[in-house]
């Protein structure tokens, strides 16, 4: 049996107050801190001119409703990429159809104009169809913590805090969206 | 294969924006628009930028913002904020190298003596030196919020964190406070601007709790390489004796639902009370052994096993 995590992790970053938030220059640095992950991360699921539109609205928003940061709720990066998860989602169609779009026809229209990725090209032509047609039929609350995950690089806890559910649920939900991402896989060499 | 690892190569190769271009890409201006509440001579101080990027403040906001800027001390030339370095009984705080570096002088001096001196220097900063284990001296033990810290969890990869704004230490590194020139030190970045509140672990005084007690069995503390989660009470107690240790008890309930706050291979929803150690069972099995303060093991125990939430089982 491991030792129990029983204190939190030393952290050396300090938190800022939410009376910060007054200071432009406070927001700025946010700005430069989250804006660059989070764009990246809304341009993988939506695109580059959605994902300019979803970062602009999110600072916009956070800005606007700063005094709605509530600490005790996650740090800064949970609260800014909470009010993206929120905008992002109303564009789930749209998502979807990009999805469907790359498993129909093999090309991602996300990545077109894009240079090639280094990865292996014959397993990412054959798996990446599978894993978009996978991708646009789990739900959208499913697909929100999977990718939070694995193109928003959060962690377990600060998913929960985005998502608004405990840590335990996190890692359950992603066992099962997991699974399901694997049979769809599975189908690709099955025939 | 791995799934995980499919996805995240996945579109991989859009990349992570550049935050300037990202900025005038998506229209997030340095300058802020005028508003009539404002007179230039407080614009000229409070709203130069440092760099050429910034915000698009919405007019609603702007007088509001103003008026936050421009009481703020730390703007004001020639008032409290613009020395380059201070120093009194208590702390002595200079610029280094692109970063302010405060010494403390007097770990147990009120910690108002520590605000005054970042004020001088135009930081708003408050510090509070707090009793800790020897592990945690000079280290930062908490900060002014209350909700769960975002501690990666066994298994997660790497996650980005920012920059670092705030590190705290003992210098020269490795020392013993007391020892020498041993001394407590906050480095800060220059171009901090915000507000902050954290404490730091001091040495504790003879009878003093730490502030934040530590697991017991970790490296460098006074149970160091015993094995005390889920053994008996009666076989921990017995390697407590051997170091002349006092004890203290505290009894532990899991319950069946409710967010987890603790975690080995599986999560646990706890709650702690204290117990009079003659409550305590030799058999009772031993949840975790914490130092609360110089020579005191607090036994965290239970009547039997904890159990697991149900859903972190499947």
């Amino acid at each position: 049996m491991s030792t129990p995590d029983v204190i939190p992790e030393e952290w050396d970053e300090a938190l800022l107050r939410p009376s910060s938030l007054d200071d432009p220059r406070c927001f700025d640095d946010l700005f430069r801190r989250h804006a660059p992950p989070l764009h990246r991360y809304a341009a993988r699921r939506l695109g580059g001119h959605l994902a300019d539109d979803i970062v602009a609205a999110t600072f916009h928003q956070a800005l606007q409703h700063r005094h709605s940061y509530d600490p005790a709720r996650g740090d800064t990066l949970s609260w800014l990429w909470t009010i993206a998860t929120n905008l992002i989602r109303r564009h789930h169609r749209s998502e979807a159809r990009l999805y469907r779009a790359l498993a129909r026809t093999g090309v991602d229209p996300v990545t077109e104009g894009h240079a090639d990725l280094v990865v292996d090209q014959v397993t990412a032509a054959t798996t990446t169809p599978r894993l978009a047609k996978a991708l646009a039929g789990l739900r959208k609350a499913d697909r929100d913590l999977l990718l939070l995950i694995a193109w928003g690089e959060l962690s377990y806890q600060q998913v929960a805090d985005v998502l608004g559910i405990p840590v335990g649920t996190v890692r359950s939900r992603l066992n099962r969206t997991r699974a399901k991402l694997r049979k769809a896989l599975g189908e690709v060499s099955d025939g | 294969m791995d799934e995980m690892k499919l996805l995240r190569h996945m579109r991989a190769e859009i990349a992570v924006p550049d935050p300037d271009e990202l900025a005038a890409s998506i229209g997030w201006r340095s300058e802020l628009p005028t508003a009539p509440v404002r007179s230039n001579r407080w614009r000229s101080l409070a709203f130069t930028p440092k760099r050429n990027r910034g915000l698009i403040i919405g007019a609603a906001l702007t007088a509001a913002l103003a008026a936050a800027l421009v009481v703020g001390p730390s703007v004001v030339p020639g008032a409290p904020g613009s020395a380059t370095s201070y120093a009194n009984a208590a702390i002595e705080i200079e610029k280094e190298n692109g970063e302010w570096v405060a010494k403390i002088k007097d770990p147990l001096a009120d910690h108002e003596r520590y605000a005054e001196g970042f004020r001088a220097v135009g930081l708003d900063v408050q510090l509070r030196l707090v009793p800790a284990s020897p592990v945690d001296v000079g280290r930062v033990v908490g900060g002014d919020r209350s909700g769960p810290m975002p501690s990666p969890l066994p298994g997660d990869d790497e996650t980005p964190s920012g920059r670092t704004i705030i590190t705290a230490g003992k210098e020269p590194s490795g020392c013993q406070i007391g020892q020498g020139d041993c001394h407590l030190a906050i480095r800060i970045a220059e171009d901090f601007r915000g507000t902050v509140s954290f404490q730091v672990g001091r040495p504790a005084q003879q009878g003093e709790p730490y502030q934040r007690p530590t697991l017991a069995t970790d490296s460098g503390e006074v149970l160091q390489g015993v094995g005390a989660h889920e053994r008996p009470v009666a076989e921990v107690l017995d390697e407590i004796k051997k170091r002349d240790l006092q004890v203290v008890y505290e009894r532990v309930t899991s319950h069946d639902e409710g967010p987890s706050n603790y975690a080995t291979d599986r999560y646990y929803h706890l709650t702690f009370e204290p117990v009079d150690a003659s409550e305590v069972g030799p058999d009772w099995v031993v949840w975790q052994a914490r130092s609360i303060q110089d020579g005191v093991i607090q036994l965290q125990v239970s009547p039997e096993k904890l159990k697991p939430l149900a859903e972190s089982t499947n």
